[in-house]
């Protein structure tokens, strides 16, 4: 075979090749040249007829010829897979702005949502979470916390009784007791829960849920209270916000103090807003729980969940809590 | 508490900014609720006085009056207030006046007589409500002052909120204590009145038990006018207080209770029992008497009355009886100042129905001291403004059983410890002193004596005079600390589920978290719970929150009503609620329990396309609860429950939960009963569950095992079931004979209909099975398999399906 043939042969293979539309076109030409009676094929069997001197030359043509052969068929072969996949992929092109299979979407109430930040907080202070019942005896909700009995202190709680004389918490501070007489000092301890008032409108909700805190300790003063306090709103609200205490009156806490925070209202300006109420534990509730007063001292404060809630999330109906509406709680999932 | 600023001020004897006094006052712990402005609604009015008066030739009801405007001229004014005569002291509008409200005043002409200006009512001033009659303006007034010059017009009142202890400051003696100590300024000097007594009308008194009243004192005035005007700068003053003028007696009785914080009662003198002596004692049962304001009211032991000849003439330091009040005829009165004890009338106000500004001094209990000040001052007031005399005082009184002065020890380092500020004794001591304590420095220099005034009862413990330190201090120039303490590392129970991860989980399954209130009507509590007792509240706010829950599902099927009703909401087919909270009374052991329910319904999936919409069913929420109780290692086997009231009794279970020491009940599930459904109006297609908190959370520490690294089996087995056996028995009997090598079992099809005979099913079920320590040859899966099948045969006489 000379090589002007060879040439020859590559010439229209590189055009059938190139012009092969699909994989079984491509493998007819694979047959007609180097099948086993291919043209190559044949050609290289007759390379035993061909004299010696002339033999290795042309065996060395015709093996370049069907490796060259055979690289323009991967190649075209490849190049068909490859389309052959455009395709496919072109095919199985779906919608990605269909929306996806749906599910339910549930969520937890915007009052766990703020509890449960209040709990992290405090807890990452080291403070354990404790609780009590919610049906309460006047002992602990009101006798054990400095309320004389009969005192006009009680009537700022408007309490829920029962005929034997139990009563609905009306604050999460019988906690504190049950908490020190159970638990000891040093204590620091934070109660959850809810509580329970007789009064309902805009503002009011004759059930609601607290945060209490309390810690009791050697050494614990007026600056511990303010300094934890202020870190917990800062926490809380992740900025730092102005502060101010102003004097207040709960039976079982002395020094007493109301907790405002600065509030930027709607006109933009800022406003005192009081959040919380707090105090230094009052040494008759120390002593009626068997702590020695002297040696110990303490600090107590209480906190509306709800009130909390409502400003970091901006909800502006107190009643809207609890009405279960899911056009409201599916805001806070 | 309301009060007018220039009072305090005329009182201290310094003016006040008042944006200022407010904000020491709340920094103070009296926190300000408003600040009104008292400023005239008017322009152009004058004081009058009215020379004569004609009758109008043309109308009955209207008269003609010259009047003195002060210009010198005498002006026609057509008036016509039943009030209007000569020497009356009215407010007179001129013309070009603007009263409030924007009415100008012009010359008029009234049924043909020509009227140059108007005459006033205090209502048409916006003064009072009293639109009954002209204005009057007392003796004093001076004609053509402005009125608002007058009345002063240029004030402001301050509404402060006192909490509790703070009784000292519900009097002008009191406030003007607090406000000196703020605004360091000397403690005011009291006018101590002294009145002779002329008179010679005597009343005595005595007490039954000088426990409840230690102190009693009476004085008549006899001779007074009571239809003479009030002044009006007592008028003024009352009514910036909130409270109306109405006659000489009373305005001074509610006077001097502003200005000393001692609440006086006036009895009319002639009402009473003639020549009997007023007695202290408390009520005996059943006893009536009508109050001044026309209340009937029915006492017992527990209430304090002030009689004459055993007769109620007042329900001691609350309110007098109606018969023996004071009206404008009165001409002889008996004064009452007295110290009650708080005891006896605390609640009785809040009891009645009632509000009394005495009651509410007295249970915060009054300084023990100024009785008979205050009934000097009284007394002379009176006498001042409807003339009389001054009978003697009669006193009873039992000192030692009024509140004795404190004396507290007050250590100086035991402020600092408290307040984390060191604090100088001098500052310390300033401080007391500026409130009107007495303040003794102890020899050795570190601790003090110290004697409040008899005014603050609140003052009793070395605590309590730390926090007037600090207040005066200033909570907010104290120091604040970063947290620092002993710390312990919190115990954290591991094998039980925390209440976050239960609800988390719920809202994952696509359930929407609820709070409903702890109390509801007793018919829903009864409907779904008929065995549990709730318990009912004695005063509830309404009967649709009256009792407590015995359980979750009531509340949450009220807020899925909600939902499905809420007509102003968007259109909801499909709710998934979840509701934790305490339940009262569920069972006998436990008062309250934490309880986790669940409710549903409306579809399996929301409308989508690419998937049919299907009614969820049982299976579907028992997924659901399974999903939930696999958070739990332990076993919870579903038992048929045919007797639950609000549940389908087709389609609920028990809900047993067996771990390694017990079995114990967790709850139920199931689907609603359709007659609940109809009651309230729900779709037929609910189902709720409701679980015990203490049961579902208290799990296992994992335990791990080895994992077998052999091959597994797999053949599955069609099985024609008759529908009275159970699913649950058949699994738990193959679980049983497949023993240690069947490690795993599941129904991967149930068939029902042409080619199963009826009342059966046919249950395909796939079997997996292992062995721990070798390769499970196909000889031993299928002779497994074969003692299965022929095991079913024997126990429940059940045969494979034939192809």
């Amino acid at each position: 075979m000379l090589q002007t043939d060879i040439d020859t042969l590559l010439e229209q293979a590189r055009q059938q090749v190139g012009t092969a539309a699909d994989l079984d076109t491509l493998d007819q030409c694979r047959v007609a040249w180097l099948g086993k009676t291919g043209s190559v094929t044949t050609q290289l069997k007759a390379l035993g007829a061909l004299p010696p001197e002339q033999r290795r030359q042309a065996g060395q043509r015709i093996n370049a010829l069907k490796v060259e052969l055979q690289d323009l068929l991967n190649a075209r072969r490849e190049q068909l897979h490859d389309q052959e996949l455009d395709r496919q992929l072109q095919h199985e092109r779906v919608d990605i702005s269909l929306p996806g299979r749906q599910r339910f979407q549930g969520g937890l109430h915007p009052i766990t949502r703020m509890r449960n930040r209040m709990v992290d907080i405090f807890t990452s202070l080291g403070f354990q979470v404790a609780d009590g019942p919610e049906i309460e005896d006047d002992e602990h909700n009101f006798e054990a916390l400095n309320f004389p009995a009969q005192h006009p202190a009680r009537a700022m709680h408007d309490t829920f009784y029962f005929p034997d004389g139990k009563l609905l918490r009306t604050h999460t501070s019988p906690v504190q007791i049950r908490a020190m007489r159970e638990q000891g000092i040093p204590l620091r301890v934070i109660a959850p829960g809810r509580v329970y008032r007789s009064d309902s409108d805009q503002t009011h909700a004759p059930m609601f849920n607290q945060l209490e805190g309390l810690l009791v300790d050697e050494n614990i003063s007026f600056a511990d209270l303010k300094g934890v306090l202020q870190q917990f709103v800062d926490c809380l609200f992740e900025r730092h916000l102005e502060m101010r205490l102003r004097p207040s009156y709960f039976p079982f806490t002395e020094p007493s103090a109301e907790v405002d925070i600065a509030w930027q209202q709607r006109d933009g300006s800022n406003g005192w807003l009081e959040v919380l109420g707090c105090g230094m534990v009052h040494p008759n509730v120390l002593e009626y729980c068997g702590v020695d007063s002297e040696r110990y001292t303490g600090y107590a404060f209480g906190m509306g969940i709800e009130r909390f809630a409502m400003l970091r999330y901006g909800v502006k109906d107190l009643r809207q809590f609890f009405e279960n509406d899911l056009g409201f709680l599916e805001q806070f999932a | 508490m309301k009060f007018s600023v220039a009072w305090l001020a005329e009182l201290a004897g310094v003016e006040f900014e008042v944006e200022e006094l407010a904000a020491r006052l709340t920094a103070a712990g009296l926190e300000v609720d408003s600040i009104e402005s008292v400023q005239a609604g008017f322009s152009g009015v004058v004081v009058a006085k009215i020379i004569d008066c004609q009758p109008h030739p043309q109308a009955d009801k209207l008269q003609i009056c010259h009047v003195d405007d002060g210009s010198g001229q005498h002006v026609q004014i057509v008036c016509g207030a039943p009030n209007a005569r000569a020497g009356l002291l009215a407010p007179l509008a001129r013309i070009g006046a603007t009263l409030p409200g924007g009415l100008k005043i012009k010359q008029a002409k009234l049924r043909g007589e020509s009227s140059f200006g108007m005459l006033c009512s205090a209502s048409e001033l916006l003064l009072d409500e009293d639109a009954s009659g002209l204005m009057e303006l007392g003796d004093d007034a001076v004609p053509g002052v402005p009125l608002e010059q007058m009345l002063g017009l240029h004030d402001h009142v301050i509404d402060v909120d006192l909490t509790p202890n703070r009784a000292d400051c519900l009097s002008m003696h009191g406030l003007v204590t607090e406000v000196a100590a703020l605004y360091q300024l000397q403690p005011p000097a009291r006018h101590l009145p002294q009145v002779s007594s002329s008179g010679q009308a005597r009343i005595d008194c005595s007490v039954a038990d000088p426990a409840d009243c230690p102190r009693y004192a009476l004085r008549i005035v006899s001779g007074i006018d009571n239809r003479a005007t009030t002044p009006v700068w007592m008028s003024e003053r009352l009514r910036r207080a909130g409270l109306r003028s109405k006659s000489p007696v009373v305005d001074v009785t509610n006077y001097v209770m502003l200005e000393y914080g001692q609440p006086l009662h006036a009895f009319d003198r002639q009402k009473l029992p003639a020549a009997e002596p007023l007695r202290v004692r408390r009520a005996r049962p059943q006893e009536t008497m009508q109050l001044l304001n026309g209340d009937s009211i029915k006492m017992d032991q527990s209430h304090l009355l002030i009689v004459a000849a055993d007769q109620p003439q007042a329900l001691a330091g609350v309110m007098g009886a109606a018969h023996s009040c004071v009206d404008a005829a009165t001409r002889e009165v008996v004064l009452e100042s007295a110290w009650f004890a708080p005891e006896v009338i605390i609640g009785k106000t809040r009891d009645l129905g009632i509000s009394s500004e005495a009651a509410h001094r007295f249970e915060r209990g009054i300084d023990p001291g100024i009785q008979l000040q205050a009934m000097e001052r009284a007394t002379e007031l009176l006498v001042l403004i409807a003339g009389g005399q001054a009978g003697p005082v009669s006193v009873t009184e039992t000192p030692e059983l009024l509140p004795q002065p404190a004396h507290i020890r007050l250590r100086s380092e035991r402020v600092s410890k408290l307040l984390g500020k060191d604090i100088a004794g001098a500052e310390i001591a300033a401080s007391l002193r500026s409130l009107g304590m007495q303040v003794d420095e102890e020899p050795q220099g570190h601790s003090f004596m110290v004697e409040p005034p008899a005014a603050r009862l609140d003052l009793q413990l070395e605590i309590d005079l730390i926090e007037e330190i600090a207040r005066l201090h200033g909570y907010n120039q104290l120091p604040t600390a970063d947290p620092a303490g002993r710390l312990r590392l919190q115990a954290m129970p591991e094998a039980v589920i925390s209440s976050r991860r239960l609800q988390s989980m719920c809202a994952d399954l696509g359930y929407q978290e609820v709070i409903n209130f702890s109390f509801l009507r007793a018919g829903l509590l009864q409907a779904c719970y008929p065995h549990r007792e709730p318990v009912a509240l004695a005063n509830p706010i309404s009967s649709d929150l009256s009792h407590m829950r015995t359980g979750l599902i009531p509340g949450l099927l009220q807020s899925l009503q909600h939902n499905l009703n809420n007509k102003h909401g968007r259109y909801r087919q499909s709710v998934r609620l979840f509701e934790t909270g305490t339940v009262f009374n569920a069972d006998d052991e436990q008062h309250e329990q934490q309880y986790l329910a669940l409710l549903a319904t409306g579809s399996v999936m929301p409308e989508q396309w690419g998937m049919a919409s299907r009614a969820l069913d049982f299976y579907d929420f028992k997924g659901d609860v399974e999903h939930l109780l696999g958070l739990n290692a332990n076993e919870f086997e579903f038992r048929t429950c045919a007797n639950h009231a609000c549940l389908h009794p087709g389609q609920a279970a028990e809900i047993i939960k067996n771990d390694q020491h017990q079995t114990q009940s967790a709850g139920f599930i199931g689907r609603l009963h359709p007659r609940l459904c109809q009651q309230l109006e729900l779709p037929k297609n609910t189902f709720a569950t409701e679980l015990k908190m203490s049961a579902i959370k208290h799990s296992l520490l994992p335990n791990a095992v080895k994992i077998s690294k052999f091959p597994t089996i797999r053949r599955d087995l069609a099985l024609i079931v008759p529908d009275t056996l159970a699913a649950g028995e058949l699994l738990a009997s193959i679980r049983a004979m497949g023993g240690e090598l069947l490690r795993e079992l599941h129904i991967f099809d149930l068939y029902q209909g042409e080619g199963i005979e009826t009342d059966h099913k046919s249950l395909a079920i796939g079997l997996i099975m292992q062995d721990s320590c070798k390769t499970l040859t196909d000889e031993r899966a299928d002779k497994l398999i074969a003692e299965i099948v022929q095991g079913l045969k024997q126990k429940h006489g059940i045969e494979l399906r034939q192809a």
